[in-house]
């Protein structure tokens, strides 16, 4: 399933994400906005979200560009 | 002595209890008061749809079909079915209290809606009652019930083994809960063979499990146990008859009612023993400056099971429903608004409610009284019309709020002056006289001094109707609009008050 992360805080988006990642990668739970480029880190960097070649979020500035790209490549069982 | 400048009455939506009320910007005080766009309203009346429960009713279902809602109340000795027209007119009453069931003062009910056959659509009713009103980790075990939902006839027992916590349904499977984390799967979509398999999956008791979305692998619960909150997922790879993977989300948390859990679209929310969380992938504590400790601190921890948590997304609301300082019943609410983002309280009307249901299909929600009226107690349609309905009784409901103290010590230009309010312009749709005062004080620790209570009309007759002129002065200063008339209404607009600085005594 997508979760659009338009309209929603980083940590909205993140919280939502881990139930979705659940199997795929195990981030821990983001409670500091600005750390957003290390939670993305932990999920890119788990070998199953690794396998769809996902963004790396240290070429984003901003969070939510990146998840936008990030739904765009890595294809979550719905 | 200066012009008076126009001030808009208006604070901040929500009602702050906890700390003084000098030191916020939020309403200090409502009574059957909402908040939408930011604005206070009255909420919704609530009409009787029928006065013949037998019983205190502890734990409710609705199931809708043919235009007609099932509404299954749960009581200390009786299992009830109300039937109620889409109209909202009762139809019928039905006694389907299972025949082994153990009558107990402290039966708290559970329940859910099953397919049981793979080859007809039998849709029945799931019911669990045990005795855990008065003690949410009591460890007595009793019997699953089921019965066609739309049926009449007393429910029977499922042959699933007894259980103390209660029930849901993952579709295809009927799942109960309850000692040592315990819980038991049912076949898919059948009874026949009882209980299909059994994991422990937590240390505590599991008091509440409800449906999660699984992430597009089949069906997944949340289970609540009295310390953790445990995800159950279905997993197809797994072979036997628990398809279930089980992991911990949190091993560190607490709830306070198993009835105080509710999801609102797709989060879970639920009251912990000293503070509110949600579920939306993570457990966080749901921040509330507003009146968190007003709750903890006033709620009658006895009867801590009681509290029940009921939604109303028309309003983006989530309630509370809580035995308030002595009270053995749900006489107070604390509301969480998710869409406007902040906190409010009211009493409940009468004595209180014990139970209710937002009921989906149907779009008022359903309460029950604890009053018992002559024939019994009352099943109450809420969010209709502005009045208590019951019969051919009409009674107003009385609806209040009480704006932040303004004042000059913390205006722009600070002063330590006092304020004279001259004049009143309400902005209000309105239906039924409104009452305006000017309430205060001196300073932060003097006594609250009402001023002259000025009656103004939801319709001007002339240009005496149009404002309310006052000579009211405060150095902190507050505005009280009510209503308490058959039909009232209001809705808040942009009143205005008109204020000059008067003199400077700082005490009273």
């Amino acid at each position: 399933m997508i979760i659009d992360p338009r309209g929603l805080t980083v940590t909205q988006w993140t919280d939502f994400m881990t139930q979705n990642l659940t199997g795929f990668s195990q981030p821990p739970r983001l409670d500091d906005p600005s750390r957003w480029q290390m939670w993305a880190l932990v999920v890119v960097q788990s070998p199953r979200i690794a396998a769809f070649n996902p963004p790396n979020p240290l070429e984003f500035a901003d969070w939510l560009p990146w998840a936008e790209r990030f739904n765009q490549t890595v294809a979550l069982p719905t | 002595m200066q012009t008076a400048v126009p001030v808009p009455i208006r604070s901040e939506p929500g009602v702050k209890r906890d700390g003084t009320q000098f030191e916020g910007d939020n309403y200090v005080d409502a009574q059957w008061t909402r908040f939408n766009r930011g604005l206070p309203r009255k909420m919704g009346g609530y009409r009787g749809i029928v006065s013949s429960l037998l019983e205190k009713v502890y734990g409710i279902n609705s199931f809708s079909q043919n235009n007609t809602q099932y509404v299954a109340v749960g009581s200390q000795s009786m299992l009830q079915q109300v039937q109620v027209s889409s109209n909202g007119a009762f139809v019928g009453i039905t006694d389907r209290t299972p025949a082994g069931l153990v009558a107990d003062p402290n039966n708290l009910w559970q329940f859910d809606v099953f397919n049981n056959s793979v080859s007809t659509t039998a849709t029945v009713l799931v019911a669990h009652a045990a005795p855990n009103l008065a003690d949410i980790s009591s460890d007595v075990e009793t019997d699953i019930w089921t019965g066609a939902i739309t049926g009449a006839g007393a429910l029977v027992d499922t042959t699933m083994d007894p259980q103390s916590g209660g029930v849901v349904v993952l579709a295809p499977y009927c799942v109960t809960y309850g000692n040592g984390g315990r819980i038991d799967v049912s076949d898919v979509n059948s009874f026949g063979s009882g209980t299909a398999a059994t994991a422990f999956v937590t240390g505590q008791k599991i008091v509440k499990g409800l449906p999660l979305r699984g992430g597009g692998s089949g069906p997944s619960g949340l289970l609540w146990s009295l310390d953790s909150l445990v995800r159950m997922t279905f997993q197809q790879g797994l072979t036997g008859p628990l398809p279930f993977s089980f992991d911990t989300i949190s091993s560190e948390t607490s709830i306070l009612s198993s009835q105080g859990v509710i999801e609102y679209d797709g989060v879970y929310y639920w009251a912990g023993v000293d503070r509110f969380l949600l579920f939306n992938g993570v457990v966080r504590e749901v921040p509330n400056t507003m009146n968190q400790n007003w709750f903890f601190d006033n709620l009658n921890y006895t009867w801590r099971q009681k509290v029940f948590a009921v939604k109303f997304p028309r309003w983006g609301e989530i309630w509370w429903c809580y035995p308030r300082g002595n009270a053995t019943e749900c006489t107070h609410a604390v509301v969480l608004n998710v869409r406007e983002g902040t906190w409010y309280d009211t009493r409940r009307p009468g004595s209180g409610r014990s139970a209710g249901l937002y009921a989906k299909v149907y779009t008022k929600p359903f309460m029950v009284d604890v009053e018992l009226t002559d024939t019994g107690y009352t099943l109450w349609q809420h969010e209709t019309g502005t009045d208590s309905i019951l019969g051919a009784s009409i009674e107003p409901i009385p609806a209040h709020f009480t704006t932040a103290e303004i004042s000059m010590l913390t205006a722009q230009q600070a002063a330590d002056k006092t304020m004279r309010c001259a004049r009143i312009e309400p902005d209000f749709v309105q239906s039924g006289d409104m009452t305006v005062t000017v309430t205060g004080r001196a300073n932060a620790r003097a006594p609250l001094q009402p001023g002259e209570l000025f009656t103004f009309p939801d319709a001007s007759s002339g240009a005496s109707t149009q404002v309310v002129n006052t000579k009211e002065v405060r150095r902190l200063m507050q505005f009280t609009f009510a209503t308490n008339t058959p039909g009232g209404n209001f809705q808040m607009g942009q009143p205005l008050a008109f204020v000059d600085v008067d003199g400077g005594r700082y005490t009273q």
